[in-house]
């Protein structure tokens, strides 16, 4: 889908991305995550065309976004962190302005807003002044103007932010019904718990470098990844804490006498003589669970290897 | 038929029912008033309308609207979703340049009807009216040549100070509405006043231009639609640049040539020193509008390591043309002129400047190859500025060192008696080879010092 090549992009007396390569898979919605000043919001702008980098290049299938950026922009949408809306316009005006500028025919553009206004849950607002719109209306709107001309590839920046908790859920869901009309989908946030609620891949950014790009659920599960395990017994015993700190290899985050919950970086093996020693030492075990690593967790463990700050 | 969808937006958003019939039915009361006051002297409101609808509404209101057209984006946050429309530069810019003043045409055609109305009521009682082609091609072109100016303008500064929103578009304006005020109401001729009276003394006089007499307005009016082609232009190619289109500076090139050949053709000789004088200010001017973004330099350096031309040609900046343009035409001027000319008599209580300025002559040729040196020694101190930490206040400190390297010190070494140092400060020879040129060679030298650390220093990069 999106392919980027050795991108370099320097600011007077610094280098914001240095040497990223990597590729998009269609069909698929990328958490871009890092740090403030990691180079999220660089690496989009270079990627939408916006800004050229000194060295590299962004192919969005086969157009070369900055020898062609009329055509590449046909096919990609992308809204920044700071974005405005024309306040004095209807909302129908501004979806109409944007199809009319994306190079929608005159006949398809009414259906166009329609369809976008529809996937955005805006229909019944078509009427109403873009200046009227509530922050998540707003957010709403924008996606639906970035989206309007059903681009391949869309880039969202820090969607999410300032939006009250119901306005992320609709923003959730909105970005889940692009990503299944076929958009391929870049969304960079700091709220990682909602990204895991709709991201399939994850790319991390430190320092202008990438880090890690890997499918979401592959996260925690290579070799030598930390896995977290959930130990539930049928009735109280007050052996359980003693006999799990008797385990080599792993760590207890907390125990009680019916409960536990216990950090491994050891693989099956580990854990096939942690079930055995439980269950030798006699003890009533209904749950042995490996919870699944969730991005944030991942972030986290991933951002400390590379040691930087998590913020 | 698909309209310009930015012409449309712009439409939406200006064109209430409310203004429509506003404009209209106030120019007819403003009219009627106008006549009451007067007398019913149809020269008045001629005047009246072509003043208030070309030189205000167009030229006034209309350069800043055009100038606010970009900032409003900028500032309003829709600038970068617009980059990403579908919309080529040229859509772009006429879909603006002509949408956001399309309210102000509205109102300058009403004007311009106003205007034909009188003058042909003047011509009915026997007077003299303006004439009819005259009068709409100084609101068209007279006036796109303003806005398309202002346009540009703010394109240029809209990348260098888009947080000073009304700083920037003022400027945009100032020049937009000066160059209106010069083309349409004032120059060639200087008969100001006289555009004002309802007979036909304006039409008078005439123009030498490379030996040639031209009637004053007929050769007004064709450099008016040349200077509105090459604003239009202009805008088109910056806007080129602000959607990331690779642009090779083939256009200021033409630009700088038709400069050249049109000062050359005033008299009196030598000609090409009126070129050398527009290259060296448009050097300036092309580097103050410049970027000045080292990592663009290092671009083309990158590019020419590469040997990849277009990269290279494209990453050229605009000044860097403009003074290798001044150094040829300098060369041309050093080896075809004699190396002095007399100026006769200069009265000793002649004002300080007068006196200094009369001592280029004297030594022309030296003088030429100072101001040559003297340009490059500028233009290195403030690409050091802009190489510097503080590089966003570059433009500023550049004004400031320019302002208290030329006058403050000359004027010094002239009232204390000192004017054999005054090439140490000003490009004026005094005939001794020695303080002619080593203090320049020293300032070179230093500038070329400092440009360089600092550019080690900036290109050394560290990740943030």
């Amino acid at each position: 889908m999106i392919r980027v090549e050795h991108l370099i992009f320097d600011y007077p007396g610094h280098r914001a991305l240095d040497d990223v390569s990597f590729e998009i898979k269609p069909g698929t919605i990328t958490a871009l995550v890092g740090p403030n000043g990691a180079g999220k919001s660089t690496l989009m702008r270079v990627c939408s065309g916006l800004d050229r980098p000194f060295a590299g290049r962004v192919r969005l299938q086969d157009i070369d976004v900055h020898e062609s950026p009329r055509e590449a922009h046909g096919r990609m949408g992308y809204l920044a962190d700071f974005f405005g809306l024309y306040d004095e316009m209807t909302v129908r005006q501004c979806l109409e302005y944007r199809a009319a500028a994306q190079g929608v025919s005159k006949q398809k553009q009414c259906d166009a807003v329609e369809l976008a206004a529809g996937r955005m849950d805006l229909s019944d607002r078509l009427d109403q002044r873009a200046g009227e719109l509530s922050r998540g209306l707003r957010q709403r709107l924008a996606i639906a103007q970035a989206t309007i001309h059903n681009p391949v590839f869309v880039m969202l920046d820090e969607p999410a932010s300032g939006l009250d908790p119901e306005a992320r859920i609709g923003l959730a869901n909105a970005l889940k019904t692009l990503c299944a009309e076929g958009m391929t989908i870049i969304v960079s946030s700091h709220i990682l718990a909602e990204l895991d609620d709709y991201s399939t891949h994850i790319l991390m950014i430190r320092d202008g470098k990438i880090i890690e790009h890997a499918p979401l659920r592959d996260l925690g599960n290579a070799p030598g990844d930390p896995v977290r395990i959930a130990v539930t017994l049928a009735e109280p015993d007050p052996r359980l804490p003693q006999v799990l700190n008797a385990v080599p290899g792993i760590v207890v985050e907390r125990a009680d006498e019916r409960t536990a919950v216990l950090t491994t970086n050891g693989g099956t093996t580990t854990r096939q003589a942690l079930l055995k020693g439980l269950v030798e030492a006699g003890l009533p075990v209904v749950e042995f669970t490996a919870e699944r690593t969730g991005l944030q967790d991942a972030y986290l463990a991933r951002m400390r290897a590379a040691g930087g700050r998590s913020e | 038929m698909r309209i310009n969808p930015e012409f449309r937006r712009n439409v939406w958003v200006q064109f209430t029912w409310t203004r429509l019939l506003a404009a209209p039915l106030l120019t007819l009361i403003a009219s009627y008033g106008y006549l009451m006051i007067s007398d019913h002297d149809y020269r008045w409101l001629q005047n009246a309308a072509e003043l208030i609808g070309g030189g205000v509404i167009i030229g006034l209101l209309g350069t800043r609207r055009a100038a606010d057209s970009l900032a409003e984006e900028v500032s309003g946050g829709t600038w970068d979703s617009q980059r990403m429309s579908g919309l080529g530069a040229w859509q772009m810019t006429w879909g603006k340049l002509i949408g956001s003043t399309a309210f102000n045409w509205y109102c300058a055609a009403i004007a311009v009807l106003v205007v034909l109305w009188s003058s042909n009521q003047i011509e009915a009682s026997g007077g003299i009216g303006r004439p009819p082609f005259e009068v709409i091609f100084n609101f068209a072109v007279g006036g796109l040549m303003a806005q398309a100016a202002a346009f540009a303008i703010a394109l240029i500064l809209m990348r260098k100070a888009a947080r000073y929103r009304r700083l920037t578009i003022t400027l945009a304006q100032s020049c937009g509405f000066l160059l209106y005020f010069f083309f349409v109401r004032g120059g060639f001729g200087g008969q100001t006043p006289a555009r004002f009276r309802s007979d036909a003394v304006w039409l008078g006089g005439s123009v030498t231009w490379y030996g040639g007499e031209y009637p004053t307005d007929l050769f007004r009016i064709t450099v008016l639609g040349i200077a509105c082609a090459w604003a239009v232009l202009g805008a088109y190619r910056l806007m080129r640049n602000e959607l990331q289109y690779r642009s090779q500076p083939w256009i200021w090139t033409l630009f700088i040539v038709f400069v050249v050949l049109f000062v050359a053709g005033f008299p009196p000789s030598p000609q090409l020193g009126y070129a050398f004088i527009a290259l060296v200010v448009l050097t300036y001017a092309a580097f103050f509008a410049d970027h000045r973004d080292p990592v663009r330099y290092r671009w083309a350096l990158q590019a020419i390591r590469e040997r990849n031309w277009p990269e290279t040609f494209a990453a050229v900046p605009w000044w860097m043309v403009s003074y290798i343009f001044a150094a040829l035409v300098g060369t041309v001027l050093v080896l075809g002129l004699p190396s002095a000319i007399d100026v006769g008599y200069v009265p000793e209580n002649a004002p300080p400047a007068l006196q200094m300025a009369m001592m280029v002559p004297q030594h022309l040729s030296a003088s030429l190859v100072l101001t040559m040196l003297f340009v490059l020694r500028d233009l290195l101190v403030m690409l050091w500025f802009s190489c510097s930490p503080w590089r966003a206040k570059a433009d500023v400190a550049g004004i400031i060192y320019l302002a208290l390297a030329y006058w403050p010190l000359a004027a010094i070494l002239w009232v204390t008696g000192a004017p054999h140092l005054l090439p140490v400060v000003v490009p004026i020879a005094t005939g001794n080879i020695g303080t002619d040129f080593v203090p320049i060679g020293i300032e070179l030298a230093f500038a070329m010092f400092l440009f360089y650390a600092r550019w080690r220093e900036i290109t050394r990069l560290k990740p943030r």
